[in-house]
């Protein structure tokens, strides 16, 4: 890099690199993408390897349930959020965060940087997983239940889906982190929010249960025809309004990332 | 405080400190936080919430538990203490990882070098105040399921064997969330075990699969517990229930004492 820089902004390839910086010099964040990957794969063969289709009922099975299992990929998305959430209260907690914003006063590139940085790692990581996922459930549901590959459409389209869930939730994980900022409580709410708060809608008691169609893992079944047809089916939005929200969650969630950090001291 | 030969004496007669020392010590730790009352009032509320809840509209369906609601299944609904047990541990495992993160752990150990007695201080400090939540949460959620279902639904056998044994489960979740915090000693990562822990298995695994998951189920503090309250699905005898609690909290005191014994900091 030249000693003698420009004057005026970074450029924002400078700030990429910083918080890609950040990002890989630690070392738990290799570690929780590996767990990641090895517990889908772990996953996808356990549901596959307990199924037993009877000869000629194959037609009845959606065979996209087992390697995109909900209670699995709600467990992925939850700890792509963590990845998210560590990602801004490990600048807090350090104190990293004030010599961030000394050097880069324009707080809004650092967060769009550290939230596209993110973004595409947890692209990469959501594909590995949900590769694995599909390959390694098609490998164990041979002879019984074909369709598991890339080259069927329905397939295809609930890889790429299930690819960005880690995208949306780590970008979940980075607004509650940027409100809470303490490590321990944004890491309890990221998990009470995307993990129990569904569960708790769906079955009813709190009174809310169209608020569970809101949920990203409830759009995300709907658009990766991943609902299984168990006996406690939580509702699902329909096929427009879960796109909007696919969009919405991580959008909303980058406006309130950004909006906070701006408007407070540090 | 040491005993060395060059060292001025302290007055008095008084050479190491008493165990309320430390416990008064720990205790000032633990009360300062502000998010230590605040995740105390939240988790506390959230659950005698859910208690009256489940007594208006029955428990959730993903309990496993089945026939005629009646208060001690309304008020001991595995589910809805979920996040009483999350937060219990997470208050267990701050306790130990802001030391770290703050790193006050340097001066603790300083002043006090026989760190076992750190760790029973700390523990028994953690353990009296999450056993009270767990008894006001217990307690008053068996009273407020009481006065909402009038019907004549007699409470399960052993509504005191619920209480106690809630009251062991949320220490039992905080002395684990210490160990982990004494293990992991990073903030992130030992919240997000205790999350995994307490938060996800109990969802994931259930003591109705195959001999392995309901082997590996049964061993959760979680399954012992619902055992004990006769609201949950765990499957072994209560004898065993106890012991698996037990055995929790006793584990994880032992890891806690044992981990800060041996390392440097």
């Amino acid at each position: 890099m030249n000693t003698h820089m420009r004057a005026g902004h970074v450029r924002f390839g400078d700030l990429v690199a910083a918080e890609w910086i950040k990002i890989r010099s630690l070392r738990s964040t290799f570690g929780l993408m590996v767990f990641g990957v090895l517990f889908a794969a772990v996953a996808a063969w356990w549901q596959g390897h307990h199924v037993r289709v009877a000869p000629g009922a194959a037609a009845a099975f959606n065979p996209l349930i087992y390697p995109y299992d909900q209670l699995t990929w709600a467990f992925i998305t939850v700890l792509a959020a963590t990845f998210g959430a560590l990602t801004i209260t490990g600048e807090y907690a350090s104190g990293l965060i004030r010599t961030t914003f000394v050097a880069v006063p324009a707080r809004r590139r650092v967060i769009l940087a550290k939230s596209l940085v993110v973004a595409l790692c947890m692209a990469v990581f959501g594909l590995i997983a949900s590769l694995a996922s599909l390959y390694i459930a098609g490998y164990a549901l041979t002879g019984q239940l074909s369709g598991l590959s890339l080259g069927q459409g329905a397939a295809l389209r609930a890889a790429i889906l299930s690819a960005a869930l880690p995208v949306l939730g780590s970008q979940i994980g980075i607004a509650i982190g940027a409100l809470i900022r303490h490590p321990l409580s944004a890491i309890g709410a990221t998990w009470g929010v995307l993990l129990l708060l569904p569960t708790m809608l769906a079955s009813g008691t709190i009174g809310l249960g169209t608020a569970t169609e809101g949920m990203p893992l409830s759009a995300w079944m709907t658009l990766a025809r991943t609902a299984s047809t168990g006996a406690h089916q939580s509702p699902l939005p329909p096929s427009t309004a879960a796109w909007i929200l696919i969009l919405a969650w991580p959008l909303a969630s980058l406006i309130v990332t950004a909006t906070t950090v701006t408007r407070r001291d540090v | 405080m040491s005993v060395q030969p060059l060292a001025p004496r302290l007055r008095g007669p008084r050479k190491r400190a008493r165990p309320a020392d430390l416990c008064a010590a720990e205790w000032i730790k633990f009360w300062s936080l502000r998010s230590t009352p605040i995740a105390l009032v939240l988790l506390v509320s959230l659950a005698l919430y859910l208690a009256a809840n489940n007594s208006r509209h029955g428990v959730l369906p993903m309990a496993g538990s089945s026939g005629p609601l009646n208060p001690q299944r309304a008020a001991f609904d595995g589910f809805s203490w979920l996040p009483a047990m999350i937060g219990a541990g997470l208050i267990g495992a701050q306790a130990m990882v802001g030391e770290y993160s703050t790193g006050l752990i340097r001066t603790t150990l300083a002043a006090v070098p026989d760190r076992r007695r750190i760790s029973v201080a700390k523990a028994a400090v953690v353990t009296a105040v999450t056993g009270g939540a767990a008894l006001v949460i217990g307690a008053g959620g068996l009273a407020l399921a009481v006065a909402i279902i009038h019907a004549p639904s007699p409470v399960d056998a052993h509504p005191m064997r619920a209480i106690w044994s809630s009251i062991l489960l949320l220490p039992t979740c905080a002395l684990a969330g210490m160990a982990f915090g004494t293990l992991v000693r990073h903030a992130a990562g030992s919240a997000t075990v205790v999350c995994a822990l307490f938060g996800f298995i109990p969802i994931m695994l259930r003591p109705t699969g195959n001999r392995w998951a309901t082997d590996a189920a049964n061993a959760m503090p979680y399954y012992a517990w619902g055992r004990l309250t006769g609201a949950g699905t765990g499957t072994m005898t209560v004898a065993v229930a106890w012991a698996t609690l037990a055995a929790w909290a006793a584990a994880s005191i032992v890891i806690t004492i044992l981990a800060l014994d041996r390392r440097d900091v």
